[in-house]
């Protein structure tokens, strides 16, 4: 009974530690963590463009945006502060990371100004607020291609 | 013309009852990231359920006793109890994981945090169990459930090149930038999904609660045999919508909101109706079949009174170990775990248990004592020995891939 229960402790730990992120030791292993950043980034920046699009059709629900673009938001600044809280391992990471941090942050705060409009029920306005946000999820797709 | 209506309803049900959150996660996940290239384990899911299923109904019908009211007399009290404590685990997670679904859809259609719809639901979900009679509860939130044929819609009004998507869907590739390892596991997560252990519980106390008898049995294979792969289909039509619209896009998903997308651009507001009411339905109605399943399995296996048609004070216990199951889910959600991430672990979690829910059930339907002229035929033995066998794979396999992948990321 003792080795069941322990082998569940063990499951649970290991499913637990699943999403962790673990320490880079090589640039090769901090590009990487990067270019997964940035994929991850250009996901939910894709997710609230389309968003944007439908709210400015008028085929979606106010409220329907506002939980869809308040979690791309809430999704970027996640692996922004994930990614930053990972060591670079040289002066190269250094640039790699100052590059995607800048695309980082004109990434959440175009979404945030998506999210204000949305909340605002300033929908027709949303195509022309995402409109600059189409080159940042270009430059987040390409720097994760370069870094996968 | 009763009958005919009856069995059209019983289809519809099962077609409407099939789709939970964990097909609409799992499918909508696969889609945005290997298009339709995991559609075949759908259909090897499918399958799998169809044929494990009808054992169980029969095995209710023949004996008119339920599952692991038989399991531990069969094969006694200790595997009995390794079986009950994997089977509840993942019950249990699954709960959690549907009442999680309806809190989230209900957040799509008002924007008001789902956190705060939680004790909402645990509450209704009780009073429905306490007050609905089991035939109205079954049919009601399946029924409902058939809002989701939206995807279909979706999917046709998306126009495909149709031709391709069979092709895509006939011949399956790992897409550039995904690799090996993570398609084992979504298609492990995807299996999980479609043969969720507590689908079998339901349907196999649930019979005992309708009374059937072997006279029903041709009912229950049409509902099976017919409901259960259009609610394949159905899953089926969520990956490709996510496969259409998400994939090109880059775009995985995470939440349950992003699943909505693809429709939404197709049908608009309309399309996002139907869907918000199809979530609730199929989640909330899922929710409902795990609680009862952690209380018929508790029950039966500890020899007590259960069941909706036995008076609450006659079945006390019944309904306290459900009642403490809506709780204890709900308190799971409340502790703010994504349920999205729930689902996905419930499904990994549910793949690993699968063998030790669907052995006892071959065991038992081939045990002339208890199934008399009704056991097993030899294609059903040698398609569920060939299943068991890959439920096993599946099994070990589950929970090295999830480690390796680190969740599918």
């Amino acid at each position: 009974m003792v080795r069941a229960e322990l082998l569940l402790a063990a499951g649970v730990t290991l499913a637990l530690t699943t999403g962790c992120v673990s320490p880079s030791f090589t640039d090769s292993d901090f590009s990487l963590k990067a270019g997964n950043t940035a994929k991850s980034a250009a996901s939910s920046l894709g997710t609230a463009l389309l968003g944007a699009k439908l709210g400015g059709a008028h085929k979606a629900t106010e409220q329907y945006l506002s939980v869809l673009i308040g979690a791309a938001e809430k999704d970027t600044l996640s692996v922004q502060g994930t990614f930053d809280s990972v060591q670079p391992p040289s002066r190269r990471s250094d640039q790699v990371r100052d590059e995607l941090d800048k695309l980082l942050a004109d990434a959440t705060d175009g979404l945030a100004t998506l999210r204000i409009a949305v909340r605002r029920g300033q929908l027709s306005q949303l195509p022309a607020l995402a409109e600059p946000l189409a080159s940042t999820l270009k430059a987040l797709q390409d720097f994760s291609d370069a870094h996968s | 013309m009763k009958k005919v209506l009856g069995v059209f309803l019983g289809v519809l049900t099962a077609i409407g009852g099939f789709v939970d959150i964990g097909d609409l996660v799992a499918n909508a996940v696969v889609g945005s990231r290997f298009g339709l290239s995991l559609a075949w384990v759908v259909v090897v899911g499918v399958v799998g359920i169809c044929l494990f299923a009808d054992m169980s109904g029969r095995v209710a019908a023949v004996t008119r006793r339920a599952t692991f009211d038989l399991v531990r007399e069969r094969l006694g009290p200790r595997f009995g109890l390794l079986n009950l404590s994997a089977s509840m685990l993942v019950t249990f997670l699954t709960l959690a994981a549907e009442v999680g679904g309806v809190a989230l859809a209900l957040e799509l259609a008002s924007s008001v945090s789902y956190l705060l719809f939680v004790p909402l639901i645990a509450f209704l979900l009780w009073l429905v169990i306490w007050r609905m009679p089991f035939e109205q509860m079954e049919r009601a939130f399946g029924l409902a459930g058939l809002a989701l044929l939206v995807f279909a819609v979706g999917l046709w009004q998306l126009g495909p090149d149709w031709s391709q998507l069979a092709h895509k869907m006939l011949n399956p590739t790992v897409p550039k930038g995904e690799g090996h390892p993570t398609y084992w596991y979504y298609a492990i997560a995807l299996f999980g999904a479609a043969m969720t252990p507590y689908e079998v519980f339901f349907f196999s106390s649930g019979a005992v609660e309708e009374g059937w008898t072997k006279k029903d049995l041709r009912i229950e294979r049409v509902n099976v045999y017919l409901g259960f792969p259009l609610g394949g289909l159905l899953s089926i039509a969520i990956a490709a919508t996510a496969a259409l619209v998400l994939l090109p896009r880059g775009i995985a998903v995470d939440h349950l909101d992003q699943v909505a997308l693809p429709t939404v651009l197709a049908l608009g507001k309309v399309g996002l109706a139907f869907l918000i009411v199809g979530f609730v339905a199929a989640t909330f109605g899922a929710a409902l079949e795990c609680a009862l399943s952690t209380g018929y399995s508790i029950s039966q296996y500890l020899g007590w009174q259960w069941g909706k048609y036995t008076a609450p004070r006659q079945a006390a216990r019944f309904h306290a170990v459900v009642l403490l199951a809506i709780i204890g889910g709900s308190m799971l959600i409340l502790t703010t775990l994504d349920p999205v991430k729930v689902t996905e672990y419930s499904l990994i979690f549910s793949a690993v248990a699968l063998p030790l829910t669907y052995f006892p059930i071959l065991v038992i339907s081939n045990d002339p004592d208890y199934m008399g002229d009704e056991v097993n035929g030899r294609v059903t033995n040698l398609l569920a020995t060939g299943y068991l066998i890959l439920l096993t794979v599946v099994s070990i396999a589950a929970i090295p891939l999830m480690l390796a992948t680190k969740a599918g990321q």
